[in-house]
C-alpha cells in the first residue's frame, strides 16, 4: 500500500512523533506506515483521515503492480 | 484525461516529500534493541512498559523476599518452610508476572501488538520444539531435563521481538 503520509506530514510541519501523539500510537508506527512496511488498521486509517480531513483513498492507494487490478491474493484463513 | 492526470500527480507526490519537517525522519524506526532484548519491551519510558516492569519486579522481589525469610526460618528454627515458600510463591510469582504480561500487550499500539505476537509465537515454537526434543533425549538416554528450563522462552522472546522488529526498521 502506498500513501501520502509523509507529504501530508511534512505541510503541516509535525514531527514523526507528533504524529504520532495525535493518533495516540507509537513514532516506529507512523514511520513504519510512511516508508510503507506497515499497513495501518481500519480503524487507524479513518484516525489518519479524521486528522488530515481528507478521505482514507485521498491518503492511502493500493499497489498494482501483479496485475491482478490491485487486489492482493487472499490469504489462506485455515 | 483530467482523471489520468490527477491520479499520475497524486502517484508523483507520494515520492516527492522534499519538505522535511522533523528531525526523526531520518532517524529511522530507531527500534530500542537493548530494552527488546533484555526486557523484552518495545520502549522503556511509556506508561504501559513501566506498569509492566513495576509489576514484574514487584513479583519477583516479592518472591526472592519470601524465599530469604523462609531460609532464615529454616536457619534459626529448622522448619523447612523456604520449601514451601518457593514451592507456592514461584508459580503465584509468575502466574501473576504472566497476567501482567498479557494486560501490557493489550495496552500496546497495533504494530507493537503484532510484534509481540510475533515474538511470543516463536517463543511458543521454541518451548514446543524443546520439550519435543528433550522428550527424545529422556528416551534414548534417560536424561530428564529439570522443567525451569522453560525459563529460556523469555530471553528467546527478547531474540524474536528483534527478528520481528527489523522488518519495520
Amino acid at each position: 500500500m502506498k500513501n501520502r503520509l509523509r507529504l501530508l506530514r511534512a505541510e503541516r510541519d509535525w514531527s514523526q512523533a507528533a504524529l504520532a501523539d495525535k493518533l495516540g500510537v507509537s513514532r516506529q508506527t507512523v514511520n513504519a506506515i510512511e516508508t510503507g512496511r506497515y499497513d495501518p488498521s481500519l480503524p487507524l486509517a479513518f484516525d489518519l483521515a479524521r486528522l488530515f480531513s481528507l478521505r482514507i483513498e485521498e491518503i492511502f492507494e493500493p499497489e498494482r503492480s501483479n496485475g491482478s487490478g490491485g487486489i492482493a491474493q487472499r490469504p489462506d484463513v485455515g | 484525461m483530467l482523471d489520468s492526470m490527477e491520479s499520475l500527480l497524486y502517484i508523483s507526490s507520494m515520492h516527492n516529500t522534499t519538505r522535511r519537517s522533523s528531525e526523526s525522519d531520518v532517524a529511522g524506526s530507531n527500534w530500542p534493541w537493548g530494552s527488546m532484548f533484555w526486557f523484552g519491551t518495545l520502549s522503556g519510558g511509556s506508561a504501559a512498559t513501566r506498569i509492566y516492569h513495576r509489576r514484574a519486579y514487584g513479583a519477583l522481589g516479592l518472591l526472592v523476599l519470601a524465599v530469604a525469610i523462609g531460609i532464615a526460618l529454616d536457619t534459626f528454627l529448622g522448619t523447612g518452610t523456604s520449601r514451601w515458600l518457593a514451592g507456592i510463591g514461584t508459580p503465584l510469582a509468575f502466574a501473576s508476572i504472566s497476567w501482567s504480561f498479557y494486560r501490557y500487550v493489550h495496552e500496546l499500539d497495533e504494530l507493537a501488538q503484532r510484534l509481540q505476537l510475533e515474538a511470543v509465537l516463536i517463543a511458543f515454537l521454541f518451548v514446543v520444539l524443546g520439550g519435543i526434543v528433550l522428550f527424545s533425549v529422556s528416551v534414548f538416554t534417560g536424561w530428564v531435563a529439570h522443567p525451569v528450563w522453560v525459563l529460556l522462552a523469555e530471553p528467546v522472546r527478547g531474540v524474536g521481538l528483534i527478528v520481528a522488529a527489523r522488518r519495520y526498521r
